[in-house]
């Protein structure tokens, strides 16, 4: 036997196609290649990267909520007490009195006696009560809504 | 070593399966040779080939460090797989007491009479050298190796490599006359 030539032709033993094949698959189809230190810190910054997107999308997304709040004023005034009294405070109530006819308010009797102070066209009431007497001078410029409401109380 | 090896462990090294795969498809005929000569049965030559390759893919990052020839990794990893299945090995028979055809039958039984019955003869009288005879032998004469790669795989000089081989065959021929 030529004993190199025997060694030679032990090179044609293979192993079963199918265990080749099961064993390649299941090799390099779970890839379990642990990662070497760069891809670990690769797939951190990955990560990191991630991360960052999010809290960034986070921001963006409460930073337009706050800006539409910021928008709509009067909803948030409304919250706020301390905005309403100083709102209430500014309103200028301006009550114009239409047609105050002050002649008819000069015809108010002195001692009590009743009389038709009705008070112009804008104001239209009917006095049943006694009315005090009220010295009215003569010439009068423009009443105060004070002395108005004065008169309308008699 | 293959075409464009080098470029395929470095893809390999970075993770890439398929660059492995190349690799696989290539080495795996070689080592399975090598691990079922030494151990003579099939199933066990199987489960050690994949246990070697398994190892080599999840250690691999490892093997740039080495600057070793990439058989003479494999080979080395498929030695230390063999050391340990006769350490953990329930098998009390020795090798040289096993019936030849439960032990050769499985590795041959696809080549034709008379050169299966050389092929079995070799392999037994194989079986009855010491270990690191064997390595040489396979390494040297079947697997056609370079003798510096057969050095570093075995971790002696090439000195050492040539002495080796020569009483391997020499012990050999003692056998088969």
């Amino acid at each position: 036997m030529d004993l190199f030539a025997a060694l030679k032709n032990l090179k044609s033993i293979e192993a079963d196609k199918n265990y080749t094949a099961k064993s390649r698959g299941i090799i390099l189809g779970g890839n379990r290649r642990p990662l070497s230190f760069s891809g670990f810190v690769f797939r951190g910054l990955e990560t990191a990267a991630s991360l960052a997107l999010a809290g960034l999308l986070i921001f963006a997304i409460l930073g337009g909520i706050a800006a539409w709040d910021v928008s709509a004023p009067a909803g948030k005034i409304a919250l706020n007490p301390e905005n309403l009294r100083a709102e209430a405070e500014a309103i200028d109530i301006q009550i114009k009195l239409i047609g105050l006819d002050y002649e008819e308010i000069l015809q108010v009797q002195s001692g009590g006696e009743s009389t038709d102070a009705s008070i112009g066209g804008a104001f239209n009431i009917s006095n049943e009560t006694t009315t005090p007497s009220v010295a009215v001078p003569r010439t009068i410029t423009a009443p105060s809504i004070d002395e108005a409401l004065e008169l309308l109380s008699y | 070593m293959m075409d464009g090896e080098n470029k395929l462990i470095e893809s390999a090294i970075k993770g890439r399966p398929s660059a492995f795969g190349s690799l696989y498809d290539y080495y795996q005929p070689r080592i399975y040779r090598f691990v079922l000569i030494k151990v003579g049965r099939r199933e066990d030559a199987e489960d050690l080939t994949h246990q070697v390759f398994l190892s080599a893919w999840e250690n691999i990052k490892n093997y740039r460090d080495l600057g070793w020839p990439f058989s003479s990794w494999l080979y080395r990893i498929a030695r230390n797989q063999i050391i340990d299945f006769y350490r953990t090995s329930k098998q009390e028979t020795s090798l040289e007491n096993a019936d030849p055809e439960y032990f050769l039958a499985p590795a041959t039984a696809q080549f034709d009479l008379s050169l299966k019955m050389d092929m079995e003869k070799v392999l037994e009288a194989i079986a009855k050298i010491k270990p690191e005879y064997q390595d040489v032998v396979v390494m040297r004469f079947v697997e056609d190796l370079p003798i510096k790669e057969v050095s570093l795989a075995l971790n002696k000089s090439e000195g050492a490599i040539k002495l080796l081989q020569h009483r391997a065959i020499k012990e050999l021929k003692k056998l088969l006359c």
